[in-house]
């Protein structure tokens, strides 16, 4: 005895509709995925775009100015000066980096906050 | 007809199957504060004043990330690495100078990893409820604070680091002698 499926079938509209039902929900799914990598790949945290940051936006320093020290060519003393020049003027940009996160700014005295 | 129909059931099942997975991961990656966890009979807070001082901490350190990350990489990107790249070309000893720029780069990955871990519990405490749960959102801030001590002193050790590194530099070009000089 032959078993036979028999087929489901759709009007071409309720084709139609499953198709974009289809195409949102992979949509949707994908934004998802996008979104998840967003946050947990640690973008988000440099992410100066967001409406939270709006106010400090125009703070963020602009680097690709800095030319940095040419990797061409023989070593000389003349570079050697120059990068010591250029590291010294980054070393007090890395010190302030640091006095930024100091600890006293989310202290309890800095909060308002009293426990016991 | 078959064939789309049945394309489109398993997408959606598959679809369905992801976005259960990714929320379970998202969840299992918020912070969860444990209740009871601390000893404070008694926390004396204003909410509202403590969320926006916190909001403030919050805008000022994506600020200095953004900056401190970039300074880093400026100095690791533009300038360690040409200069290592200048005396490999001149068949120099820059070994020291190798290591010293290795240790730089294994502090900065901690400072991204525990900045990120940072900004995840601070944005999550900010969510908190304040009002009706006061002992376990100063038990939270408390976590909050170690972990943003954790980012405090991976600044201090890059900084270390860097001083380090110059003093290194230092030495290596009192001992410096010109390709040209030494050929001659």
């Amino acid at each position: 005895m032959r078993s036979r499926i028999t087929p489901i079938k759709f009007s071409a509209g309720t084709s139609f509709m499953l198709l974009i039902g289809g195409a949102i929900v992979i949509a949707a799914v994908l934004v998802s995925v996008s979104m998840n990598l967003y946050f947990q790949s640690g973008t988000a945290q440099l992410d100066m775009s967001r409406p939270s940051l709006q106010a400090v936006r125009a703070q963020a320093l602009q680097n690709d100015r800095f030319e940095g020290f040419k990797a061409g060519g023989p070593l000389t003393k003349k570079d050697l000066e120059q990068f010591e020049k250029l590291y010294s003027e980054k070393t007090r940009d890395v010190k302030r980096s640091t006095e930024s996160f100091y600890p006293e700014s989310m202290s309890d005295t800095s909060l308002g906050v009293w426990a016991q | 007809m078959r064939s789309m129909l049945g394309w489109v059931i398993s997408s959606v099942l598959a679809v369905g199957i992801t976005a259960v997975f990714l929320s379970t991961t998202a969840k299992s990656e918020q912070p969860t504060p444990v209740a009871g966890q601390g000893t404070f009979s008694t926390v004396e807070l204003n909410c509202m004043d403590v969320k926006v001082k916190l909001s403030k901490v919050h805008e000022k350190d994506s600020l200095m990330r953004v900056n401190a990350g970039q300074n880093y990489k400026v100095i690791s990107g533009k300038l360690m690495k040409p200069l290592h790249a200048k005396i490999v070309e001149d068949s120099l000893d820059g070994s020291e100078l190798v290591k010293k720029a290795a240790s730089f780069e294994e502090q900065l990955e901690d400072f991204r990893l525990h900045y990120q871990e940072y900004e995840v519990a601070l944005t999550g405490l900010l969510k908190m409820d304040c009002e009706d749960q006061k002992q376990l959102f100063y038990t939270t801030l408390r976590e909050v604070r170690d972990k943003r001590n954790a980012v405090y002193e991976d600044t201090q050790k890059l900084e270390q680091s860097v001083t380090e590194y110059k003093q290194v530099f230092g030495q290596f070009k009192e001992t410096f002698e010109p390709k040209k000089e030494q050929d001659a």
